[in-house]
């Protein structure tokens, strides 16, 4: 490689590990995204896993057959106590959290086919008490049964069995081989790619907006060429990316393996590479769209208002994330994920969520590799004449002439 | 022997031509000077030498080749738009601008070091930049274009926004520079430190050459001399008396300077002077680079 390439990727790579802006993007966002992320998921997690204790005033005598019968749901979401005070009592008392909350049974218990139970409460956290309502309602609904077939004839003991509950519970073919930790590198990796990308690449973008404005670029563009000087950033900044990739991954895999004990499946060697490639390829495609953006602006201002837009681009495919995991195959998933910009996004979270096949991975390799090569080349030229175009930004039309020529 | 030709130059921008078929060269160990008002071209001109702009026609030759990298390593570059690394500390900033230029990274440190010392900058080695004074950072900047011992250094417009002391201290280097086998292209604006440092000068005006050559005979061609006398006295008699024989008068009490045109000799002046004025000290001299280049700027209305 151009020994003047390495020298410009040595001195971005040292300068910029030192600085602030890095140690931001990668030590204190991060902790943010994950703090914003999944503390909140994770005290709901919490929170829903401790059972409310529920006071019914029962006009119906049916109270102890109720607790059998939610006992016999094997379940650890409600806790039920026979009321021994008035309902008023109990509203204060529930007003005043107390107690979680009450609900009063009567005659006949078939009504409540019609109307639901009111379960009065005055908690601040709502899922412990839906949580709550469900299994009360599958308990009720299977003691409605048992009554109506106990005034039938049924045997009581028979009753029980017959009207045990059946359940549903989704289970992805898929998943019995993977398990969770084959599903969550890819997603992971896609998540790392992402982001990095987007931080090196507003650095760079950043970087050439500064060198533009203070004009330090005409001294290093006096000794060395153009191209070797914007190959030294990208390069540099790629050199970035890993380092911050390598530290993300590495506290990732002892968060997970360690702390929360998800094992981590073993990597094919097909699978590292295309992992490397769609990391390499969707980095240099990102920062070759930010420098360009960078240099066809009038100012550093300029280019975080005029070209804020452009700067998504990346971020766009996490808005599909939910239908990705839904439905990893569907075709309009497919169609996009071969959109350039969105290839090392799209096909990770694809192959988190579900099988790509071999073929899909290298024709998108190919087509993400000939769409980096395309953009590298328009934000060289670009890059050559914008770095000294001072105090006007580049139209779309004339950054398109350059690009072209 | 020329180091530096400048063949045909030609360059436009949005199809207003800026540089005009230039040509000249500069000579192996000379102070040149690059003059022009402001818009002329100068910066254009140097970038296209530079090879940071492409030309659209002519060449630029540094000791008969192209300008390659090898040229490029070889030339020193002062821009006129002082910038550097804002975040970097002043070693750091110097050692990678040497390196580029072609400099092993310990010799770049070596030769810095020695530089900060002999510019009253020891000590600021691991200050940021941005910590730095504006006219400390202009030495370091100044510094890292002839860090590498170009054999040709172009400054565009060294002297500007530098206190009294450091011009002269940068006036000084330019010439220990020069002293030691550097050849200078000196764009300035700064008509008494041209006419002091350099031997020829080229004066561009809106893209075009108007000036070119030793500095004395360009003012022996100018075809003025330039009179200032101290008399008693009434002065307007002067500009009545002489009318278009002599320009540019400019009459103070018991003072004056002008200039006495082509044909009509300081001998001749005294000799046709009215007895109303009585000189008592008379100066006569070439006229200053000042005025020619704003006769010239201005489209040679003295000529």
């Amino acid at each position: 490689m151009n020994n003047d390439i390495l020298k410009v990727a040595r001195w971005e790579f040292t300068q910029n590990l030192k600085s602030k802006t890095f140690l931001v993007l990668t030590v204190v966002i991060p902790i943010i995204i994950v703090v914003i992320g999944f503390v909140p998921n994770f005290l709901a997690f919490q929170g829903s896993n401790e059972p409310v204790t529920l006071h019914v005033i029962d006009k119906t005598g049916v109270y102890s057959q109720l607790e059998k019968s939610v006992e016999s749901l094997d379940q650890n979401k409600v806790n039920l106590r026979l009321a021994k005070e008035n309902e008023t009592a109990l509203r204060r008392k529930a007003r005043e959290k107390e107690i979680d909350g009450y609900f009063v049974l009567k005659e006949p218990l078939t009504s409540y086919q019609q109307t639901p139970v009111q379960i009065f409460s005055n908690l601040d956290d709502r899922t412990p008490l839906a949580e709550a309502g469900k299994v009360l309602s599958s308990a009720l609904t299977r003691l409605v049964g048992s009554k109506a077939l106990n005034e039938r004839g049924f045997d009581p003991g028979e009753i029980f069995s017959l009207t045990r509950p059946v359940n549903f519970t989704p289970v992805k073919l898929e998943e019995e081989d993977r398990g969770i930790g084959q599903f969550v590198l890819p997603f992971g990796i896609a998540m790392m790619i992402v982001l990095s990308s987007m931080f090196q690449g507003s650095m760079v973008m950043i970087g050439i907006g500064k060198e533009k404005s203070n004009r330090i670029v005409e001294i290093v563009l006096s000794s060395i060429d153009s191209f070797d000087m914007i190959a030294g950033k990208l390069l540099g900044f790629a050199g970035l990316g890993l380092a911050q990739i390598t530290l993300w991954g590495g506290v990732g895999l002892v968060v997970l393996t360690q702390i929360v004990n998800i094992p981590i499946g073993p990597i094919s060697p097909f699978q590292g590479f295309y992992y490397l490639c769609y990391f390499v390829f969707g980095y240099l495609m990102i920062a070759s769209i930010y420098a360009l953006l960078g240099a066809s602006a009038k100012d550093i201002q300029s280019s975080s208002q005029t070209r804020g837009i452009f700067v998504l681009i990346p971020i766009i495919p996490i808005y599909f994330a939910s239908a990705i995991i839904n439905s990893p195959e569907a075709l309009w998933v497919r169609l996009v994920s071969f959109f350039p910009p969105f290839i090392p996004t799209m096909m990770l979270m694809r192959s988190a969520f579900g099988e790509v096949p071999v073929w899909e991975i290298t024709l998108s390799i190919f087509v993400l590799a000939g769409f980096t090569y395309l953009m590298v080349r328009a934000a060289t030229k670009v890059f050559r004449i914008g770095m000294l175009m001072y105090g006007k930004d580049m139209s779309i039309g004339e950054i398109i002439r350059w690009a072209k020529s | 022997m020329d180091i530096l030709k400048v063949n045909k130059l030609e360059k436009s921008f949005r199809g207003k031509k800026v540089v005009k078929n230039l040509s000249f060269q500069v000579n192996k160990g000379e102070i040149m000077g690059l003059l022009g008002p402001n818009g002329a071209g100068k910066t254009t001109t140097i970038r296209m030498i530079m090879g940071i702009i492409q030309p659209d026609s002519g060449s630029v030759s540094f000791r008969s080749n192209g300008m390659g990298k090898g040229s490029k390593s070889n030339i020193g570059y002062l821009p006129e738009e002082r910038g550097l690394y804002e975040d970097a500390k002043t070693r750091d900033v110097l050692e990678y601008l040497g390196t580029l230029k072609g400099m092993s990274r310990q010799s770049a440190r070596e030769k810095a070091e020695e530089w900060l010392g002999k510019l009253d900058l020891s000590g600021h080695e691991n200050s940021k930049i941005s910590e730095l004074s504006k006219g400390m950072a202009q030495k370091v900047q100044f510094i890292a274009s002839i860090l590498h011992e170009p054999d040709l250094a172009i400054l565009d417009e060294p002297f500007a926004g530098l206190d009294p002391v450091n011009q002269d201290l940068f006036r000084g280097i330019v010439k220990e520079l020069r002293q030691s086998g550097t050849t200078i292209l000196l764009s300035s604006h700064r008509m008494n430190m041209v006419e002091e440092l350099c031997e020829r000068v080229f004066m561009i005006h809106e893209g075009r050459d108007v000036l070119n050559g030793n500095l004395k005979k360009i003012k022996e061609e100018f075809g003025k001399e330039l009179v200032e006398i101290k008399f008693s006295g009434e002065g307007r008699i002067i500009s009545e008396h002489f009318g278009d024989r002599i320009s540019n008068l400019e009459l103070e009490d018991g003072s004056a300077s002008f200039y006495i045109e082509k044909g009509f000799s300081p001998d001749g002046f005294l000799r046709d002077l009215p007895e109303a004025v009585e000189v008592e000290e008379i100066k006569l001299g070439k006229p200053p680079l000042h005025d020619i280049f704003v006769a010239k700027a201005r489209g040679g209305s003295h000529e």
